[in-house]
């Protein structure tokens, strides 16, 4: 037997691989395709105190290897969330992480607090890091200080574990990163989605009604990895990977350059079973290996022969 | 729903850049309803990255049951898709999505499509008759008369055909919802005698279908498009604007998931 369990600071998992927040719905979608008792967590849909309409069509597009969206954080809001569907994630045995966004610092506060009376929730991830609205999200992300800020309104907010999103579009993600571990996050989670465009050369008009989306799918997974590798170091809270992963292969890597756990987001439109796949070839890896503990994986990558480019 | 393993059986143009695929797999069990849809993952790579989504239909023979798909090539996916060669296993997600609704008590059904929105409602077509149906009228419109799908399969079933196409090359020289037009003018179809429009084309074909049925008083369901990436309610990415219903909605924009709240929608609920 090996052993895939690892822990999110104070979170347990009974495997690295959770379904990433705006993929994988309220995760009950998945249910008739997906024992989701087999996932190591689920993060929902983001949320915000009021339902959210999102932005109009058209809101996707496919690119090379990936594709941009600008959804706009279409949602339910947080009180349909805890009525309509918290009581029945509770039925399963899986961690539910309850991804967050507002306008301003108060609409934060106030989501973590309403989520704090709620049961069955192991803990939230703020989404400082949503290309595709116009106030809140990603103007928090890139600047250390307003990241640091929102994460310390929101620590006295509420006693959930606290895993911050971190968007690439900083100019310094490890900053970021510092500053909010700084400040009493739990653990960080990178990256969200790099900011792109697509043309209609027929027309010489934007693809997405707000004119830019964010990139997402394997085209961005070599960038994303660079990040989590630069991240881990410099923090000493957990770091959960993501980015373009779409195999097992992917999520070892982001685990092998210092994630202690993976989300997999875009692959779950793909490929609807694609997280069970990922932790089925996780397994064969460790058997393959000889590892009887996933957690000897984390951080493991070997530089010896190599140099770094940078200082 | 359920994800299953199909193969390409058949794969050749059956009209100007027109392709029928025919699939097999373990379909005994896989019942669609005309409009639901389907997703098809386009091979094993990432490229290109998302499935798609089809109109499909279900047919039996000697040799098993079998799925239909009949797709332009208008871009990347379908390109890719018309090279793919018997034998090929694609990944099928399905059935996806609410189909088309009538009741046994309908008794004249007006179809309306505009090019590829024939597929959709060749289902339907098949479905009507079997239950029932006794006027079922086709209007279709294409461009040119060789892009005029299943016209002698449709006459073959005694169902009367009005067609138009753009360059005159057969039938009504013009667009199809100006001959549905006139055909309105002269015949006194409305909502009382149990009369349904049922529509499926380009965007603005829908549309002017849609502002015919209200002014004639006639309920009309559209079959609608959008870019999808997961064909199951959680990218959000194929919302469609819907019109406000006053009061509750406040000031809030509304949207319908072409997944899940269609691809069949009342035309009513739809902001064209």
């Amino acid at each position: 037997m090996v052993n895939t369990a690892v822990n999110i600071g104070c979170i347990p998992l009974k495997n690295p691989v959770i379904a990433a927040s705006g993929t994988f719905g309220y995760g009950l979608e998945f249910s008739p395709l997906l024992d989701l008792n087999e996932l190591g967590g689920i993060v929902v849909k983001g949320l915000s105190l009021k339902p959210f309409p999102g932005n109009p069509p058209p809101r996707i597009m496919e690119t090379t290897g990936g594709m941009l969206n600008s959804i706009g954080l279409q949602n339910i809001g947080v009180n349909s969330f805890i009525k309509e569907k918290l009581p029945l994630l509770r039925n399963y045995d899986v961690a539910i992480f309850v991804n967050i966004f507002g306008h301003t610092i108060e609409e934060y506060v106030r989501i973590a607090r309403r989520l704090s009376e709620a049961e069955g929730i192991a803990g939230l991830e703020v989404n400082i890091s949503c290309p595709n609205i116009k106030k809140g999200g990603m103007s928090f992300g890139k600047e250390p200080k307003q990241a640091g800020l929102l994460t310390k309104r929101i620590r006295k907010a509420t006693s959930l574990p606290l895993m911050i999103k971190l968007t690439p579009q900083a100019s310094d993600i490890a900053d970021v990163a510092k500053r909010v571990e700084g400040e009493g996050a739990d653990s960080i989670s990178l990256v969200n989605t790099f900011l792109g465009m697509a043309i209609d050369v027929d027309t010489a008009t934007p693809l997405l009604s707000t004119i830019t989306g964010g990139l997402s799918g394997p085209a961005i997974k070599p960038i994303a990895l660079r990040m989590v590798w630069e991240v881990a170091q410099k923090v000493s809270i957990p770091v959960v990977g993501l980015g373009g992963i779409a195999s097992y292969r992917d999520a070892l890597e982001f685990m092998i350059a210092g994630a202690q756990a993976v989300q997999v987001g875009t692959a779950n439109f793909i490929n609807p079973t694609m997280c069970r796949e990922i932790i089925h070839g996780i397994k064969e890896y460790l058997k393959a290996k000889h590892i009887d503990d996933i957690k000897q994986l984390i951080g493991s990558l070997n530089l010896s022969g190599h140099e770094t480019t940078s200082d | 729903m359920k994800d299953s393993k199909t193969k390409i059986v058949f794969n050749q143009e059956v009209a100007p850049a027109c392709f029928r695929m025919v699939l097999s797999g373990p379909l005994d069990n896989f019942i669609i309803k005309p409009g639901q849809f389907i997703m098809l993952r386009l091979g094993m790579s990432y490229d290109p990255l998302l499935r798609r989504p089809f109109a499909t239909h279900r047919f039996k023979t000697p040799e098993g049951v079998f799925l239909d798909i009949f797709y332009q090539v208008v871009g990347y996916g379908t390109h890719i898709m018309s090279h793919m060669l018997p034998g090929t296993e694609l990944a099928l997600l399905g059935p996806l999505g609410k189909g088309f609704e009538f009741s046994d008590t309908l008794s004249t059904a007006l179809i309306v499509a505009g090019g590829m929105g024939i597929v959709p409602l060749r289902g339907l077509i098949y479905s009507l008759v079997e239950s029932g149906t006794k006027n079922i009228q086709i209007f279709v419109g294409a461009k040119s008369t060789s892009q005029l799908l299943f016209l002698t399969e449709f006459q073959g079933m005694d169902i009367p055909v009005h067609c138009a196409t753009e360059d005159g090359s057969s039938g009504y020289h013009g667009l199809v919802t100006e001959l549905f037009h006139r055909f309105l003018d002269n015949h006194a179809f409305n909502a009382a005698n149990h009369t349904m429009c049922f529509a499926c084309g380009p965007r603005p074909m829908l549309a002017k279908t849609a502002s015919l049925s209200v002014n004639y008083q006639l309920p009309c369901q559209v079959s609608l498009e959008s870019r999808m990436a997961c064909g199951i309610g959680v990218c959000l990415g194929c919302a469609v604007k819907l019109k406000r219903q006053t009061h509750h909605d406040q000031d809030q924009k509304k949207y319908g998931r072409v997944c899940i709240e269609g691809p069949v929608f009342d035309a009513k609920e739809i902001e064209w």
